[in-house]
């Protein structure tokens, strides 16, 4: 039985390195790179289409100074700002967070991908589909339930098992 | 382009309205270029990568020419994440994919390819291979400690916050998207160093 790790990052006080009554940014004791800070917002919201504007926006001005004050206080070539939305896009923790940490030469990461050669006409048809779908700003409706915390007792099993994960990979 | 010599004689503003007309995503926003554009609104504009890790990769573009996400002040960083938000729910519905990755790189060594910043949205299925997953390394407690030490300064300057000698958390009051375009010299100079 395992509750969910983000809120239980929120009370490690040890780790916390900036909060307020909405999010807090959170030293990761399993970083990406040396200095890796992960922003959380407090209420437990899985992913960022059930977070409301104002939280969304506070993650986003909260990643931008974090990301600067990490420029500022160590010598590296520059940060990285990352919201892993969905298992698929590697979320391994159902409470949305906002990854920011340092790049320097020799991090070893290997983040970036490959192009690909799509035509014209289909960049089109792609372009014609989405821009249908993209709400204006302020009237995306709020996805699912929210709660303060996720009881340990709700969640079973390990991160495969759990039904906030599985909730999250929403099939057509 | 204009020579170095050139360069040195103009004022902050040249030296902007320069970078301005030589960059191809000012051009896009100000529909010099055509783009295949998803979605606009006053401040911002996103559209598909022509060159994308997968199909249906979004750009979103602060209309105005920041080279890094430093030099983006609250509101427009703020607006920039809600748009995305609107575009992961837009490609989830449209696309049928089942995730996205939102991603900034800040810096060219971390990835930045054209000095406008913006933000990637990335559309995301089962096993597509695209490498962007984060490694967990082990850190020790005093490594840590290192690391609140060196960043609590910048941070409390950035964000008002006051960590206490006894390291437990003090919360502050909220600070209600406050536009502070700072002049940070120091880093910009070292991010848009490495496009010259
Ligand atoms: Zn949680
Ligand atoms: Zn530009």
């Amino acid at each position: 039985m395992t509750a969910c790790k983000n809120c239980e990052l929120l009370k490690k006080e040890e780790l916390i390195i900036f909060e307020d009554e909405q999010v807090a940014a959170i030293l990761s004791d399993t970083p990406a790179t040396v200095a890796h800070v992960i922003i959380l917002p407090k209420q437990h919201y899985t992913i960022l289409e059930q977070a409301p504007d104002e939280i969304v926006e506070k993650l986003g001005i909260v990643a931008n100074k974090i990301s600067t004050a990490i420029f500022e206080s160590l010598n590296i070539g520059g940060t990285v700002v990352m919201i892993q939305n969905g298992t698929v896009a590697g979320q391994d923790v159902p409470h949305l967070s906002v990854h920011v940490f340092p790049r320097t030469e020799n991090d070893e990461l290997s983040l970036g991908w490959d192009t690909q050669k799509v035509s014209d006409d289909e960049l089109s048809m792609l372009a014609s589909q989405i821009s249908k779908a993209v709400l204006p700003v302020g009237t995306v409706p709020v996805q699912q339930t929210v709660q303060k915390e996720v009881p340990a007792d709700q969640i079973d099993g390990d991160d495969e098992d759990n039904y906030l994960i599985r909730q999250l990979e929403r099939r057509p | 382009m204009a020579t170095e010599d050139e360069l040195k004689n103009m004022s902050p503003e040249q030296v902007a309205e320069l970078q301005k007309e030589n960059c191809i995503f000012c051009h896009i926003s100000e529909h010099k270029v055509p783009a295949k554009i998803v979605h606009e609104d006053d401040s911002s504009i996103a559209v598909l990568d022509i060159n994308p890790a997968t199909r249906g990769h979004v750009l979103i573009l602060p209309k105005k020419h920041y080279q890094v996400m430093p030099q983006v002040p609250d509101r427009e960083i703020g607006h920039l994440f809600k748009v995305a938000k609107s575009v992961a729910h837009a490609l989830l519905k449209s696309l049928g994919v089942q995730g996205a990755t939102v991603f900034v790189a800040n810096g060219a060594l971390a990835g930045q390819k054209a000095p406008h910043f913006m933000l990637h949205v990335i559309p995301r299925v089962d096993k597509d291979k695209i490498p962007l997953s984060l490694p967990k390394k082990s850190i020790s407690p005093k490594e840590l400690q290192m690391i609140r030490e060196r960043l609590a300064p910048r941070i409390k300057h950035h964000l008002g916050y006051e960590i206490r000698s006894a390291g437990k958390a003090e919360a502050v009051k909220e600070k209600k998207a406050v536009d502070v375009p700072k002049k940070d010299g120091d880093i910009l100079d070292k991010v848009s160093g490495m496009f010259k």
